[in-house]
């Protein structure tokens, strides 16, 4: 190699181990171990008889199929199959009201109010079944149907009955109003008989209700009565005729295993000419949140709001649900909502997946 | 239907993590006090606010190793789960460095898994960088100012129907001073 090429190599060689050099890094070298853990929270089907629901293979996705109907179902869960769940059963001194998994004669899961009564004055002794609701339209005069048997009644001494109770109460700030309450008068029976009571009340969406079940005894002035009770209830039904097509009760349910902070994210939703109107609401056992409003088709309001959820302590009964109230004057046409399930400790965040279509 | 929409709505988790995060303050967080200042460019990195904190299963673990190391351990479930806040980068010095994410392999998990690192900036809550931890490469870079902090957050995905396993990614952290993108192999 002569001088001058050295001289030019010398130079190259200089200007590359420069350059090298000109860029000064920090390297800071890390790892990273996801170690992947089974869900603490999991999505249960709906249990409403207008709502088919696909759950994922482990419980952190759902898909549901809500039908819109001129006779719509207002009640979750209305043959108490699997568990109480979204149901309250009440006891008192005197009766206990406890979930049968299953009674002869009944479809599915019952209802049993049982214990004994003694009384001279007028008195009523009931202890009931009882759920929370909401309606998707006006409704006047909803008809409860009532599946029930009284294979034990106590000794009518002297002027009492044994009758059904249904009452039905508007949650109208912090406290509930008697909307409408009726009795009826029943004799034993072993076997399972259905009644239907119509209700003298008027019910308006975006407003919640309660409908009360119960067994009572009435005692007449002078009146005597004892005895063991056995009342048995096989379903529950709370419907009406309507002119167009609605649907009202829980969309998908929740269940945690530990307390957490919950959202419902709508993140889109797909039109198919299906004009409907309906709210999403999210409920955590004691508090109502409104997720979103759909108006002709058209979501126009949504919310994150974050609520506590907490354990049930019964693995049976959901922690939260989600209930839509929906409604078209359309018979074909259909409308679909795609959202997430938020749950945070204020650590991590976990998001899953759901899908609510609703059609005729 | 649940891993497009998961994936779908990747990006607006990681972009409402920095508004979701403002629940943090609901519970109580142990903060690790070790923070390590690197000679030779003046940064420091320290775990982040959730370290220390309940995971879904057992905590949220971040060590910082006297060696220039940061270890992650976290315990995600199907779906989607996001960790905002696992490790905080400072500027300290006097002079805007040049901030890179280098996602380098092995990347071990399950077909459909995905892990990403968000960066975003800790006083304004802005996304500056997003790598995919599957795919190795070089990710930013981000001008860090002096004073300012970047704080590492990750967001797993894990598809349901999958037995459980681990996920286990590594990526280099690198802060310079020049305006080149750092070279790939040497983030390892």
């Amino acid at each position: 190699m002569g001088k001058p090429r050295l001289v030019v190599a010398t130079i190259i060689l200089t200007v590359f181990l420069i350059t090298s050099y000109a860029s000064t890094f920090v390297y800071v070298p890390a790892t990273l171990r996801a170690n992947t853990t089974a869900p603490v929270v999991r999505l249960w089907e709906p249990l409403h008889e207008q709502v088919k629901a696909y759950l994922g293979d482990n419980l952190t996705s759902i898909i549901s199929e809500v039908n819109l109907t001129s006779t719509p179902q207002l009640l979750d869960n209305n043959e108490f199959n699997g568990s109480l769940d979204s149901w309250t059963c009440g006891g008192n001194e005197s009766l206990r009201c406890i979930w049968l998994p299953s009674d002869t004669g009944a479809i599915g899961g019952a209802v049993q109010i049982t214990g004994s009564v003694v009384t001279r004055a007028p008195g009523l002794y009931s202890k009931s079944v009882e759920q929370i609701f909401m309606v998707p339209e006006n409704i006047s005069g909803p008809l409860v149907g009532i599946r029930y048997a009284f294979p034990e009644a106590p000794r009518v001494e002297v002027n009492s009955s044994d009758i059904i109770i249904v009452a039905l109460f508007n949650w109208t700030g912090s406290y509930w109003n008697t909307l409408d309450a009726v009795g009826t008068r029943i004799y034993q029976t072993s076997s399972y008989n259905t009644i239907y009571l119509s209700l003298n009340a008027t019910l308006k969406p975006g407003e919640i209700y309660l409908l009360l079940v119960g067994y009572g005894n009435l005692v007449g002035s002078g009146g005597y009565t004892r005895g063991n009770v056995d009342f048995r209830v096989d379903s529950v039904s709370l419907s009406y005729a309507s002119t167009i097509l609605s649907f009202g009760g829980e969309v998908l349910r929740i269940n945690t295993t530990i307390p957490a902070y919950m959202t419902i994210l709508v993140t889109g939703y797909t039109d198919n000419q299906s004009g409907l109107y309906g709210r999403l609401y999210f409920f955590n056992g004691t508090t109502i949140v409104l997720v979103a409003i759909i108006e002709n088709g058209t979501i126009t309001y949504t919310t994150s709001y974050f609520l506590r959820v907490d354990p049930t302590g019964d693995q049976y009964n959901a922690s939260a649900r989600l209930w839509l109230e929906a409604n078209t004057t359309r018979v074909t046409g259909d409308f679909t909502i795609f959202g997430v399930i938020e749950y945070t400790n204020g650590a991590y965040y976990v998001f899953y997946p759901f899908e609510i279509r609703v059609h005729p | 239907m649940a891993r497009a929409t998961a994936l779908a709505v990747i990006t607006v988790v990681l972009l409402g993590l920095a508004v979701a995060v403002a629940l943090a303050g609901v519970i109580s967080i142990t903060r690790i006090s070790t923070s390590v200042a690197y000679t030779g460019l003046p940064i420091r990195v320290e775990p982040g606010r959730i370290a220390g904190s309940p995971d879904l299963n057992g905590t949220i673990d971040v060590q910082i190793g006297p060696n220039l190391s940061v270890s992650i351990t976290v315990h995600p479930t199907y779906q989607l789960t996001a960790y905002p806040g696992l490790v905080n980068v400072t500027n300290i010095g006097n002079t805007t460095h040049n901030y890179s994410i280098i996602v380098v392999h092995p990347y071990t998990g399950p077909p459909g898994a995905a892990a990403y690192l968000a960066e975003f900036n800790a006083s304004n809550g802005t996304l500056v960088i997003r790598a995919n931890l599957s795919q190795a490469g070089v990710y930013g870079p981000y001008p860090i100012e002096p004073g300012e902090t970047v704080e590492l957050s990750l967001v797993t995905y894990y598809p349901e129907g999958e037995p459980l396993q681990e996920v286990n990614a590594t990526f280099s952290i690198a802060v310079g001073k020049s305006q080149e993108v750092p070279p790939e192999s040497l983030g390892g």
